[in-house]
């Protein structure tokens, strides 16, 4: 495995974090004038699609090399492209959309914040990557690096964040008097008064936190709501850094330099 | 070609297409980066524009910084409450010291008619007017009108001008604590937003010092004038007393001298005479005067200026107790309209719900107790209420209840002493059919019952009305004096005691009136020859009982809380 200077390292953590960041950055602006911000995220959802395809396909076919008879013509048929198409464009899909639902009501402190976290992955990824590289073949060196950061940087990050919203987010009064459907209706994120699908599906999402949230108001008793719900806020942690990781892969394979394997 | 040569060639190629892929992937990730950065920026400029235009509709804050990401952010109840709350206190510690300068110029015209009225106070007709008015009780009205001329609707425009200035500072407060707070760049979401709009409306119209009942009185002219009136009245009085004498010499002697001037105009004399002796007076008064205005004058200004002055410090006072008013007032709205802001989880469970609605209930309960039974306000229960209600004071869930019971219960320790009924007999050997007076003392307070019928068999039965308000938990001493009236020599009788309000109180049952019952040993005292001199502790003793009639004024009820059901 080749190594690589630790400042190209960083730079590939920056230039993921850049290309990350500005295009939830410009869909959070153009979101408040129109539905087509949405575009925006379409270069986030690619490079994340680019970037978890390989991650998808090469453990896999490695395996399928071990496992499969040479000259067996099920190594043509299974070539675990429409696996890897399938499952990468559900974490694109699904990160991307996570992601942005976050960004929309992010201040510029909790940004900067976020983007550490995805640095701090990218780093760390590359720096286990190297380090198993000497252990494991690849693409197995790379599978195994991918998993171990998305945990143990993820972990510790949504602990605290769960922690910061169960002490300091604040959250609406007016869901304490209000009913299931009042709380559904509620708009606390301040989602643009207009018609449009994405607006659609965001409010969705918006009933769906509400309806959350009004579940842990009627159970005030038990703490363990509340402490239920912060984790649940706090989950988005696990595909913000596992991004972070794909990103950098994807920086590193295909803008910065190869990658031996 | 080599079979190696020839295995070599599609793996270049495959090299060489995905060096080429690569290469496009690098350029399209590169410029996306670019693109991507002048979007964000085009825009930034455009929502910084157009947030200076809504900014100048709506007067909400803007951003501080237009390059940053405009993020919406909403403030915690807390951060809200503080910030509300500093508003309040610097818009009213402001105000206050504007209030002098606002009452300085309701005042200044009433300092510069000061010598307008001195010449009017030293001129003959003035002076009669004067007299004339103060037979009639009403020399306040050449004061009013000369001195206070447009004094009320002057201070009503300073009243107006002192809530405006408070408005706008608590407003341009608020402003500088929002911008100096809020994360850069942050612009408020929509629910701090409608919290401040509601806020300030509520503001507007809470309390305002033009209405205030502190001022009320205050304000009327006829307020301000009436020392004064009193005080001139008073001259008046005295300089009638010291001119009249010399007058009616000069009167006199001047009819007489006119009487024998006239004497040629025969049956007409005596008109002459009259006349002569009217001409007489006025030249003798305006003499006084003048002197009288040499010698007094200058007093008579500094008194009335001072008497200005005295005025001119009640009405800063007053002023500045209204404001205050105000300013608490306002508080309570914005705590009012905080407290249904937002929670966090932490509040709403855990170390918030169960535990600060059990907090709640308890003193609900003990609130309840002492709302509406006298028995149970005891010094201790009161102090216990208070104490725990004082260490909620700062919560963001019970706070305002917590305010509110404390607010309520400044009222709780007192009681009205109502009436007291002396009912008993005199001790064995000094029974009579005589009738008796009666002087009861209870503390400072003393209260003498007129001569009333007493027998020898049945003794007396009087009816004290005091209508005192005391401290529960204060021992008041009693004092009670007799006078038998006699045909010879009246008698005179006395006992002290003690009247211990919890004490008597704890004997009681429900509701917010009641009796303490007491028995005051009374004995003769041979030496007294007054019911003041009646001292106690002769040998022949009796007991007189007091009925002593209490009540106290019912507590409100307390608004619920909301986050506890």
């Amino acid at each position: 495995m080749a190594s690589r200077p630790f400042w190209i390292t960083i730079g590939n953590a920056l230039a993921a974090a850049a290309f990350a960041g500005l295009s939830l950055l410009l869909w959070q602006g153009a979101y408040e004038q129109t539905d087509w911000a949405v575009l925006a995220l379409a270069p986030l959802a690619l490079a994340l699609t680019a970037g978890a395809w390989p991650l998808a396909r090469a453990p896999w076919r490695a395996s399928l090399r071990v496992a499969l008879r040479e000259g067996s013509p099920l190594e043509r048929i299974m070539t675990g492209w429409l696996r890897a198409t399938v499952l990468s464009l559900a974490f694109a899909v699904a990160a991307t959309a996570v992601l942005a639902w976050q960004a929309l009501d992010v201040t510029a402190q909790k940004a900067a914040i976020l983007l550490g976290v995805f640095c701090l992955s990218a780093l760390a990824f590359s720096l286990a990557e190297a380090i198993l590289g000497r252990h494991l073949h690849q693409p197995f060196a790379r599978a195994a690096a991918t998993s171990l950061i998305t945990w143990t940087v993820a972990l510790p990050f949504a602990v605290l964040f769960a922690a910061h919203t169960w002490w300091a987010v604040p959250m609406p009064g007016e869901v304490l008097g209000a009913s299931l459907r009042e709380a559904m209706a509620l708009n606390p994120r301040g989602l643009p008064d207009r018609e449009g699908w994405i607006t659609s599906a965001l409010r969705v999402l918006q009933s769906w936190e509400s309806a959350k949230l009004w579940a842990v108001v009627q159970l005030p008793e038990h703490p363990v709501a509340g402490v239920l719900y912060s984790l649940d806020a706090a989950l988005f942690a696990f595909l913000w850094c596992r991004g972070g990781i794909v990103m950098t892969q994807v920086v590193e394979d295909h803008v910065t330099g190869g990658r031996d394997g | 070609m080599s079979e190696s040569g020839s295995q070599g060639m599609p793996r270049a190629a495959g090299q060489e297409a995905a060096q080429r892929a690569k290469g496009r992937f690098h350029r399209w990730f590169w410029g996306a980066i670019v693109v991507m950065t002048i979007l964000t920026f085009m825009l930034q400029v455009i929502a910084a524009r157009v947030l200076e235009a809504q900014v100048g509709e709506t007067e909400a804050p803007a951003m501080s910084d237009p390059a940053e990401v405009p993020g919406t952010e909403e403030l915690s109840a807390q951060n809200l409450k503080s910030l509300l709350g500093s508003a309040g206190v610097v818009a009213l510690n402001t105000v206050k010291m504007q209030i002098p300068g606002y009452i300085d110029v309701v005042y200044a015209p009433v300092y510069a008619a000061v010598p307008d009225y001195a010449d009017y106070h030293y001129s003959i007709w003035g002076q009669y007017v004067e007299l004339g008015a103060a037979a009639l009780g009403d020399v306040g009205s050449e004061l009013e009108e000369r001195l206070f001329d447009g004094f009320e609707a002057r201070l009503g425009d300073a009243s107006n001008r002192i809530d405006d200035a408070f408005e706008e500072i608590f407003e341009a407060e608020l402003a500088a604590g929002l911008t100096a707070g809020a994360p850069s760049g942050a612009v408020l979401g929509e629910l701090t937003r409608t919290v401040l709009a509601d806020t300030g409306k509520r503001m507007m119209v809470t309390a305002p010092v033009a209405t205030s009942a502190v001022l009320g009185a205050a304000l009327s002219t006829k307020l301000a004038a009436g020392a004064m009136t009193k005080s001139i009245a008073a001259k008046l009085a005295i300089k009638v007393t010291a001119k009249t004498g010399g007058k009616w010499v000069a009167a006199g002697s001047g009819a007489g001298a006119g009487a024998a001037v006239c004497s040629w105009t025969g049956p007409g004399a005596g008109l002459c005479a009259a006349v002569g002796g009217i001409g007489a007076w006025l030249l003798v008064d305006k003499g006084i005067m003048l002197l009288d205005e040499l010698w007094t004058r200058d007093e008579f200004e500094a008194d009335l200026t001072q008497m200005i002055d005295e005025q001119k410090s009640d009405h800063i006072a007053a002023f500045e107790q209204a404001i205050a008013k105000r300013a608490v007032a306002v508080q309570r709205v914005s705590d009012e309209t905080v407290q249904s802001q937002d929670f966090t989880l932490r509040e709403l469970s855990g170390e918030g719900s169960a535990a600060i609605c059990a907090v709640a209930g308890d003193l609900s309960e003990r609130y309840e107790a002492l709302r509406v039974t006298l028995a149970a306000r005891t010094p201790a229960s009161l102090d216990a209420v208070r104490a725990l209600a004082a260490e909620h004071e700062g919560d963001l869930s019970i706070g305002l209840y917590a305010q509110q019971i404390l607010d309520n219960l400044r009222s709780a320790s007192e009681l009205k002493i109502e009436t007291v009924r002396i009912s008993g007999n005199l001790p064995g050997g000094y029974r009579a059919n005589r009738d008796v007076t009666l002087l009861l003392r209870l503390g400072e307070n003393v209260k003498e019952i007129a001569r009333s019928s007493a027998s020898s068999n049945m003794g007396f039965d009087a009816l004290a009305t005091l209508d005192v308000v005391k401290e529960i938990g204060v021992d008041f001493p009693l004092d009670l004096r007799i006078e038998q009236h006699r045909l010879g020599f009246n008698r005179y009788f006395a006992g002290t005691g003690k009247l211990i309000t919890d004490e008597g109180l704890e004997r009681t049952s429900g509701g917010l009136r009641h009796v303490i019952v007491l028995a005051l040993p009374v004995s003769y005292d041979n030496d007294a020859s007054s019911l003041d001199e009646a001292k106690a502790g002769g040998p022949d003793r009796s007991d007189i009982s007091l009925d002593i009639q209490v009540s106290a004024a019912a507590l409100p009820p307390l608004d619920g809380v909301a986050r506890c059901r």
